[in-house]
């Protein structure tokens, strides 16, 4: 009889002993446990998405020699057509930063670009995040920026052995310099939670006044170059209108973001080279 | 206890924690599906109500206790926050055990979503309590909500159905030490 | 007692006379009770209706604050639209204090924990080098009668008497301030660690902060550099209590072109306010030029919000919110190409340049020289750049304020005067042999016989001399009046001089200076002497002369009409005489003193003069031109004025000034004539 209040009480004590146990716990072991945890399931993630990648190898197989070698010759014209591009390229870097040496200018180009499958997409009404298939051992720092063929995707949140969490640009709580295409002043950019069924969108603050963007006129928004993350001139969307903002000094207005960030499945994660 | 007991018990907690793991990336399969569509199915209430109604006290404990640890380490809610709630929603379903009916789903189920709503909502105070109401977030919110509730519905049931089968086919009994206790 | 009781319950008669008597006792308070009652319900309508906004208005004050956010101010355009004048951002690194309170919190009671174990350390009577191994060395010390009390850095405050410990306490206020002070410090240490600055918040301006500007963001680091704002915008947290803030400062794009124009802006002067305390967040004023002439429709509607505070001051609701509104654009009539050439083209030379509209008024140029960078004084000047300035007497707007002899330029005036009063003809004849009397000709060999055209366009001086005297000195003097050289033009730029000099017999004697004398009279009608103008009134008579009228109105703002309504009336001159004077203006410029500002395919009328101004006991030259073009209809008036700053600078007006105006009338003609 004496033991049954006691068996009631127990889950309460039990209670009580986690929160005791969780705010005696040291932080540093928290965020070991907290790593474990991650990193034990990070291989569950990593072959979940690999398994995908061998399902459209294999259905890519499934298709007819014909459509393949259809597919080849269009991607060797397409390589082709690319070297020449590239070698253009090349003669312009080099122009370019021959001239940026005779004003002693760093050079512009101080990234490695390092390529990463994406293997989970966190894109909730709370937060806005992507797992990458890389991490600490291919080099991946935190803070690094990362974007892919349509421009920023965001910055890396958090790195672990074999993978790493970017935060993406339509999250809240990134927030990056920008500028619109042809005017060099500053403006902040801020992400903003894309709506269902909807395309992702951000906010652009701090435009200045004179800024006149419209439905008909619309200006694409870069990165500025002016912050210690992103390098300049990378797209970020397209503004189609600003109004005045909250404090009447600046305008504010929405950017349309590239929709292929809702179905991102590889992006870049650019290195500093020094590093 | 004997030791058959315990590592019975242990048994029923692994394949628990095997089947959370299993359909935790089932859901993130379907979640890496409906980006497209901005949709996200948030469905912790689904690992929770099994062990809660099924398991002994301590071993659902420790069900509860690592599922909730394992969803902390890959969201961005702060570390401890989900095992926090999972507990309080175990001490809450524990409290009740003598109404509620183990076999019967529709109670497994009713709970699943009690707790799913409790959590979704916790979860959506935190980071969206401040911005609920601005530029379409409640809207967003409120879809997410009806269609992780509803996928929910329609999960629930089977995921403890193959639990359940799952415990049955590997001959283990799910109630074996309950009398032990009583 | 006990019968007696039972006797008085027992008699209903006596009963009903107690009744009655107490009713009699009680019958002053039945009576007194309706007027207190009634007294208190008035008192309460008085308090609760009457009194109403009263109450209200207290309990606002007391709960409620007002943020005032002034409105940016409106651009200012020059007249083909190009932006003179506009905002541009300005960031700084901000907190608001009530986002720190956890902080403060959380850290006060860490530290009150921490003086706890410390003063487990101390007892009494323990020594003073004791009580300092554990404590440090004090930080202050107040010696009383018989005690002294130590205070040291953990906020604990120890007594002593004869070196020996009498009692411990808390100094709670010093524990406060420095708890807040070192959260907000560990804040500016993250910036600081970001933008490689080293600021530190001093305790007296957090104080300052604290006491009296509670709501408005706290400022840890102002005017970012764009590289600083968009490090901290990507590396500091959104949900950060550090927060950008970006208000305006004024953007010139010209820098120092035409900067006494447009003058600059500076923080306005605090307000006593209404009647809710108000923080304001500063506006910006017009301190000169069109800034200040202009600041009512430029500065824009403040917006603002309302607060709800709790009992230390702090926000915690939002009950109103206006936003602030930019102040309207101004478009002037400056061309800033034209005022760009004119000021390129006087180089590195002191003195002034006005360009007119003849038929409107309108100012194209007005510069002066030497100037300022505009951008250097926003937000606030510098000590060490209005030092600058002010050695180099650039704050001094020369076209407005510089009072010059205007030498020959003057002759016009003169020739007019004389004309006028029929003391000649044009075609009269004087013979100058290089002197009259022992007042000289610049040509000191002589002009020989020299008529009105000739006089005009090689300056001779004697033939002014001559006429100076027989026309006399009232009848020039009315006619510079009437030109409006005695007084300031009216123009839409404050500080604009009213010192002008016209001299006549009267002013003379009336500053003191002795009888008016013949050889007054002569220096008078060259521009010498006594007469003092500005560059701005010379500028006007060149478009008075040039539309035959005798006053213009110059205006800053931009008119959309072709022609408006001068104050003044048409010049009182005979045709024939006007044209000989145009002619002798014309001829100075093809052949004679002003040949150096030809322009091939353009007609101009213009006067050159080189004055002489005593200047510390030395001569020092001033160069003038005057001109207007075309000369058959026209449509910009000139006026150049070099101040030599050494008596061996060689200003003339032919050589010096003629060469700016030049530049100034090609632009004119490249721009508007082709």
């Amino acid at each position: 009889m004496a033991k049954r209040p006691l068996n009631r009480y127990r889950p309460f004590l039990l209670l009580g002993l986690f929160i005791f146990i969780w705010k005696v716990v040291p932080k540093s072991v928290q965020l070991t446990l907290h790593k474990s945890f991650y990193e034990f399931q990070a291989p569950l993630w990593i072959g979940s998405s690999k398994i995908e990648d061998l399902h459209s190898y294999w259905s890519t197989r499934t298709n007819s020699e014909n459509k393949l070698i259809e597919a080849g010759i269009q991607l060797s014209r397409n390589n082709h057509e690319l070297r020449i591009q590239l070698d253009q390229v090349k003669l312009q870097q080099e122009e370019l930063n021959s001239l940026r040496s005779l004003h002693n200018l760093s050079p512009i180009n101080n990234y490695t670009y390092e390529t990463a499958r994406v293997c989970k997409r966190d894109l909730t009404s709370w937060w806005q995040e992507i797992t990458i298939r890389k991490g600490d051992n291919h080099g991946i720092l935190k803070n690094s920026p990362v974007i892919f063929a349509g421009g920023v995707v965001g910055k890396v949140k958090e790195t672990y052995e074999t993978t790493s969490t970017v935060l993406l640009i339509t999250s809240r709580h990134f927030r990056m310099a920008a500028r619109f295409e042809n005017d060099p002043r500053p403006v902040t950019y801020i992400g903003s939670i894309n709506s269902s069924f909807g395309n992702p969108k951000g906010i652009v603050r701090d435009a200045p006044s004179d800024v006149i963007v419209t439905q008909e006129k619309s200006q694409k928004l870069v990165s500025s170059g002016l912050g210690s993350i992103f390098p300049e001139g990378i797209n970020i969307g397209t503004v189609h209108y600003l109004e005045p903002g909250t404090n009447g000094l600046f305008k504010a207005g929405k950017v349309l973001l590239d929709k292929r960030l809702l179905y991102l499945k590889e992006v870049s994660v650019l290195l500093p080279k020094n590093k | 206890m004997t030791n058959s007991k315990q590592i019975a018990l242990l048994g029923l907690i692994v394949i628990v924690l095997i089947s959370h793991g299993i359909a935790n990336l089932f859901v993130m399969e379907l979640n890496n599906s409906l980006t497209t569509l901005s949709i996200t199915l948030f469905l912790p209430g689904l690992f929770i109500a099994f062990p809660s109604l099924n398991l002994q006290l301590y071993p659902a404990i420790l069900c509860n206790t690592i599922t909730g640890i394992l969803i902390d380490a890959t969201t961005p809610i702060p570390m401890g926050t989900s095992a926090f709630v999972f507990l309080i929603v175990q001490l809450v379903v524990f409290q009740f055990r003598s109404v509620i009916k183990k076999n019967n789903l529709y109670h497994g189920w009713v709970i699943a979503q009690i707790t799913n709503f409790v959590i979704f909502s916790f979860v959506t105070l935190y980071f969206n309590g401040k911005y609920l109401f601005e530029d379409g977030i409640f809207i967003r919110t409120l879809l997410d909500f009806i269609f992780s509730q509803s996928a929910l519905a329609i999960i629930a049931p089977v995921y403890f159905t193959i639990i359940k089968k799952t415990i049955a086919v590997l001959r283990m009994d799910l109630y074996a030490n309950e009398l032990s206790h009583k | 007692m006990a019968k007696e009781k039972q006797k008085t319950s027992s008699s209903p008669v006596d009963l009903t006379e107690r009744l009655k008597l107490r009713r009699k006792k009680l019958i002053f308070f039945y009576r007194f009770y309706p007027l207190l009652f009634f007294a208190l319900v008035i008192g309460l309508f008085w308090r609760q209706v009457i009194q109403n906004n009263e109450y209200r208005l207290k309990e606002r004050r007391q709960a409620m604050r007002k943020i005032v956010q002034p409105g940016p101010r409106g651009d200012i355009l020059d007249r083909n639209g190009k932006l003179l004048v506009g905002n541009r951002p300005r960031f700084s690194a901000i907190v608001y204090l009530d986002r720190l309170r956890p902080d403060f919190r959380k850290e006060y009671f860490q530290r009150v924990r921490n003086i706890r174990r410390i003063k487990t350390d101390l007892h009494i009577n323990q020594s003073l080098k004791d009580v300092n191994v554990i404590l440090g060395q004090p930080i202050g010390t107040k010696v009383g009668k018989n005690s002294t009390t130590r205070l040291y850095a953990q906020s604990i405050r120890v007594k002593f008497k004869e070196d020996s410990v009498i009692s411990v306490s808390t100094n709670s206020d010093q524990l406060e301030w420095n708890t807040r002070w070192d959260v907000i410090q560990s804040y500016l240490e993250k910036i600081n660690k970001i933008t490689g600055r080293n600021q530190t918040l001093a305790m007296k301006d957090l104080k300052v902060h604290f006491n009296h500007k509670l709501l408005l963001p706290l400022p840890l680091v102002e005017d970012l550099t764009l590289q600083e704002y968009a490090r901290l915008i990507e590396e500091i947290p959104v949900e950060s209590p550090i927060q950008i803030y970006t208000d305006t400062a004024r953007y010139y794009p010209y820098s120092s072109a035409a900067s006494h124009t447009l003058g600059y802006v500076s923080k306005e002067k605090e307000k006593k306010n209404e009647n809710l305390k108000t923080f304001r967040i500063k506006r910006k004023e017009g301190k000169t030029g069109m800034e200040k002439q202009f600041d009512e429709i430029l500065k824009g509607k403040s917006g603002g919000e309302v607060w709800l505070v709790d009992h230390r001051g702090f926000q915690y609701n939002q009950i109103e919110k206006e936003i602030p509104v930019q102040g309207r654009q101004i478009n002037t009539s400056l061309d800033i190409d034209m005022q760009r050439v004119a000021e390129d083209a006087m180089g590195s030379k002191i003195g002034a340049v006005v360009a007119l509209k003849v038929k409107t008024g309108e100012v194209l140029v007005l510069a002066s020289k030497p100037n300022y960078d505009l951008n250097e004084l926003t937000p606030f000047i510098p000590t060490r750049v209005f030092n600058r300035i002010n050695d180099a007497g650039a704050w001094l707007n020369r076209a407005t304020q510089g009072l010059y002899p205007p030498g020959s330029t003057f002759k016009m005036i003169t020739a007019i005067a004389g004309l006028n009063e029929g003391k000649m003809l044009p075609e009269t004849g004087i013979n100058c042999q290089g002197k009259l009397w022992d007042m000289k000709c610049w040509n000191l060999s002589g002009h020989g016989i020299v008529n009105l055209q000739d006089s005009l366009s090689q300056s001779c001086n004697v033939y002014y001399y001559a006429l100076g005297v027989n026309t006399k000195v009232e009848a020039i003097s009315k006619t510079a009046k009437m030109f409006g050289l005695n007084d300031p033009t009216g123009i839409e730029i404050p500080n604009e001089t009213g010192r002008m000099i016209v001299p006549d017999r009267e002013w003379k004697e009336s500053k003191k200076l002795g009888n008016w004398r013949q050889g007054d009279t002569a220096n008078f009608s060259i521009g010498q002497g006594y007469i003092r103008v500005t560059p701005l009134q010379m500028a006007c008579f060149t478009a008075s002369f040039a539309r035959k009228e005798t006053l213009t109105k110059p205006t800053l703002l931009y008119q959309s009409k072709k022609e408006i309504q001068h104050p003044g009336t048409n010049l009182n001159l005979q045709v024939d005489h006007y044209q000989a004077i145009v002619e002798g203006m014309s001829q100075a410029v093809t052949s004679g003193t002003a040949k150096n500002s030809r322009i091939p395919g353009l007609t101009i009328a213009a006067k050159t003069g080189t004055a002489q101004v005593p200047v510390k006991g030395e001569k020092l030259t001033i160069a003038w031109y005057v001109g207007y073009a075309p000369i058959e209809n026209p449509e910009i008036a000139v006026c150049v004025t070099i101040e030599g700053t050494d008596p061996n600078d060689r200003f003339n007006g032919g050589t010096t000034a003629a060469p700016i105006a030049k530049v100034v009338l090609e632009q004119y003609k490249e721009r508007y004539m082709n």
